[in-house]
């Protein structure tokens, strides 16, 4: 019984009063963040070492950018039902033609990825009016949260995938707060939106619902019509641009869409 | 939709999930405070959510809710220092979330390898054989493969909830012959007893546990490597105690050559553009057809003849090539006795080749099954090679005549001498020769 008052006068007395609730100091405020992504590099770089064994996905993948390396066509790869998002494949391939290797260059590519979208969540709390202490907060768990850490070291498209995502919010963001450089941000979310979709597939729907968003924002007399038909346009603008730059630069012929149209919508359910 | 809320539960982290789904409950009460159109604003951005999600649901991947976890981040941080607790029951609920996520994060699986323990003990041992093979029951045949360095794998699907360990004698009928060493990988519960070869049934080979590793430390299944080597290659003339008297079958030795008139079904096959018999310079083997039942597909481009150019044994040999050639021989061998019936016979592979041995079963005239002795992968070394092969067959066929065929699937081999356990009346009466 003693020993459970103690307890109980160290939770609410000590405990309480102590440091956890005393203001963080200026140092850790202002610097924080940099401890934090390297908490974040740390444990993915300890992940990998713990766990450097491939997925089924990864081999398959290193298997695909090795046969794009040797043929050096994109068509080599395609099959009956082949739709796997070129990017990080194209990444890999690119490895091996500067001789190096396609499954450290995935995962340095994730990992530094990954790595880069705690930063990005600490950057939108900020825009999002939290406070450093939790902009901080949202980071470490961003940091730490172990389907992130797992993924960014995994020969995977999640994390590189994210960070597009992330990027392009981010870059919208900080203008329409700034309402500065509105039009280079919204450029720069396009373009990250078409490198996202050809990292993964289901960046088309987020396309579809920030346009949705725009028109709600309009409707609701938030944004003038003008005003989001000019952000509407910059951004599907540069999303072309960036994914008939991603098309030419990689080589992907038209077989792809096709195929990878016909496999999504057959597993959404419409028959052929 | 439950699959993706699922997958959100796990790549959110539970704790961090329960917060978010508090932090979204406390923001809209926040907004029905401050102002209804708010409200309808993040009820329209949910409903979006809702939909992509219905619209995935065919397509589901768990990683798919990935773009969520930033949101869920937000709305965590948000419930818990919005709400105006306490700055130390705030920062206690961050710190045990954060310490949780990181005894999750450094609480690694020992034996995460243990696919590539498994290809590794592959690639070792298979560095003594010529054509090693992977056969896979545990849906990891990419990364088998990718370890073990062996292209040559297969991967077995079966139905969900079965164990592949039942029917593990079935298996290893069709899959024998494959390679000169077949690796069975299996995933098993660590409380069985590993597969003894009494269970697979097959005495044609040597069958042993090459190595075993654990999934993950629960320790409740292995990832066990199975090694089947067949005794289906000997040097020819060595003769095993325990193999009985084989006895040729008839004009099993080639050397008498006959005409194209006993081909029995030579309209099938010329009306596939099939006429290489045409040729008055090749010869077949009396009393062997083509059968256009088995191979000799239209397109088909090969050859099956009479070589009497480095034969076998005497002074003929059978030669075919091409994808899918076949030669049975039309009178029936004999009829199902009650033991194995085994077939021996010479072959040579000119090139990297596939064969089987098929017997056909026939109730007096009407064809009833037939049992394959599995395809036999042969590099193309030129060696003259002896297999044997053994059938076991289903009582229901017991007595019962049957015909046997040489089926090559790809590449070019040359074959002779083939015999059989039953000396019956169709049979000759000889020994096979030495």
């Amino acid at each position: 019984m003693h020993s459970i008052i103690k307890s109980y006068h160290f939770l609410v007395h000590r405990w309480s009063g102590g440091f956890l609730s005393k203001p963080l100091p200026a140092f850790f405020l202002k610097y924080g963040i940099f401890l934090i992504l390297l908490l974040a590099a740390a444990l993915r770089l300890l992940g990998w070492y713990w766990e450097p064994e491939l997925s089924r996905d990864g081999v398959y993948y290193v298997e695909l950018a090795g046969k794009w390396h040797e043929t050096g066509s994109f068509d080599a790869l395609l099959s009956k039902g082949f739709y796997i998002p070129p990017v990080l494949l194209f990444l890999m391939k690119k490895a091996l033609d500067w001789g190096g290797d396609p499954v450290i260059a995935a995962v340095w590519i994730n990992l530094v990825a990954s790595v880069l979208c705690v930063w990005i969540v600490y950057e939108l709390a900020r825009i999002f009016k939290f406070s450093q202490e939790m902009a901080l907060s949202a980071a470490t768990l961003m940091a730490v949260l172990p389907s992130l850490v797992k993924l960014s070291y995994a020969v995977q498209r999640e994390s590189l995938y994210l960070f597009f995502i992330g990027l392009g919010v981010l870059a919208i963001a900080k203008v329409e707060q700034r309402q500065k450089y509105l039009a280079a941000g919204w450029i720069v979310a396009g373009f990250c939106w078409s490198l996202a979709l050809f990292t993964r597939h289901e960046t088309l729907e987020l396309g579809v619902m920030m346009t949705l968003i725009l028109c709600w924002l309009a409707a609701s007399k938030r944004l003038s019509w003008r005003s989001a038909g000019k952000r509407f346009c910059l951004f599907w603008l540069s999303a072309v641009v960036g994914m008939v730059m991603i098309h030419w630069e990689m080589g992907i012929p038209r077989q792809y869409y096709r195929t990878t149209l016909e496999t999504r919508l057959y597993q959404s359910g419409f028959e052929n | 939709m439950w699959l993706l809320f699922h997958a959100l539960l796990n790549y959110l982290f539970p704790p961090v999930f329960f917060l978010a789904l508090a932090g979204l409950a406390y923001f809209a009460w926040k907004l029905w405070q401050s102002g209804r159109r708010d409200l309808i604003g993040l009820g329209f951005v949910l409903l979006l959510i809702a939909i992509m999600f219905r619209w995935r649901e065919g397509a589901f991947s768990g990683r798919y809710i990935l773009i969520f976890i930033p949101m869920g981040i937000f709305s965590s941080i948000y419930f818990l220092y919005r709400v105006k607790w306490p700055l130390w029951f705030v920062r206690s609920i961050l710190l045990i979330v954060a310490v949780a996520a990181l005894l999750k994060v450094t609480r690694t699986n020992p034996y995460s390898d243990f696919v590539k323990h498994a290809g590794q003990l592959i690639r070792e041992d298979a560095r003594k054989y010529h054509r090693p093979v992977i056969i896979d029951f545990t849906q990891r045949t990419k990364l088998l493969g990718y370890y073990s360095g062996i292209d040559n794998h297969t991967e077995v699907l079966f139905p969900a909830g079965q164990d592949p360990r039942r029917n593990i004698a079935d298996y290893m009928l069709d899959f024998r012959y494959r390679g000169d060493v077949v690796y069975v990988v299996m995933k098993e519960r660590s409380d069985a007893a590993p597969i003894g070869k009494e269970e697979i049934d097959s005495p044609d080979g040597e069958w042993q546990l090459l190595g075993q590793r654990f999934y993950n430390r629960k320790k409740e299944h292995r990832m066990a490597v199975y090694k089947f080597v067949p005794r289906i290659c000997f040097a020819p003339g060595v003769r095993h105690a325990d193999e009985p008297e084989m006895f040729l079958v008839d004009n099993g030795d080639f050397e008498r050559p006959g005409t194209k008139n006993e081909i029995a079904e030579i309209n099938v096959l010329h009306k596939r553009g099939i006429l290489f018999f045409d040729d008055p310079s090749i010869k077949l083997p009396a009393g062997w057809n083509p059968n256009p039942g088995q191979g000799y597909s239209e397109g088909w481009k090969g050859m099956a003849k009479l070589v009497g150019t480095r034969p076998l044994a005497g002074k003929y040999s059978l030669r075919l090539s091409g994808n899918g050639t076949s030669m049975y021989l039309l009178a029936p061998v004999g009829k199902a006795g009650s033991g194995p019936i085994r077939v021996s016979l010479l072959a040579r592979a000119e090139a990297d080749s596939r064969f089987s041995v098929w017997l056909y079963f026939y109730d007096r005239f009407q064809f009833i099954r037939s049992l394959s002795s599995g395809f036999v992968s042969v590099r193309g070394t030129g060696e003259k090679q002896q297999y044997r092969f053994t059938f076991g067959f289903p009582p229901d066929l017991l007595g019962k005549t049957f015909r046997i065929s040489i089926f090559l699937v790809n590449g070019e081999m040359v074959f002779d001498e083939v015999s059989t356990s039953l000396a019956r009346e169709f049979s000759q009466k000889e020994p096979l020769k030495p």
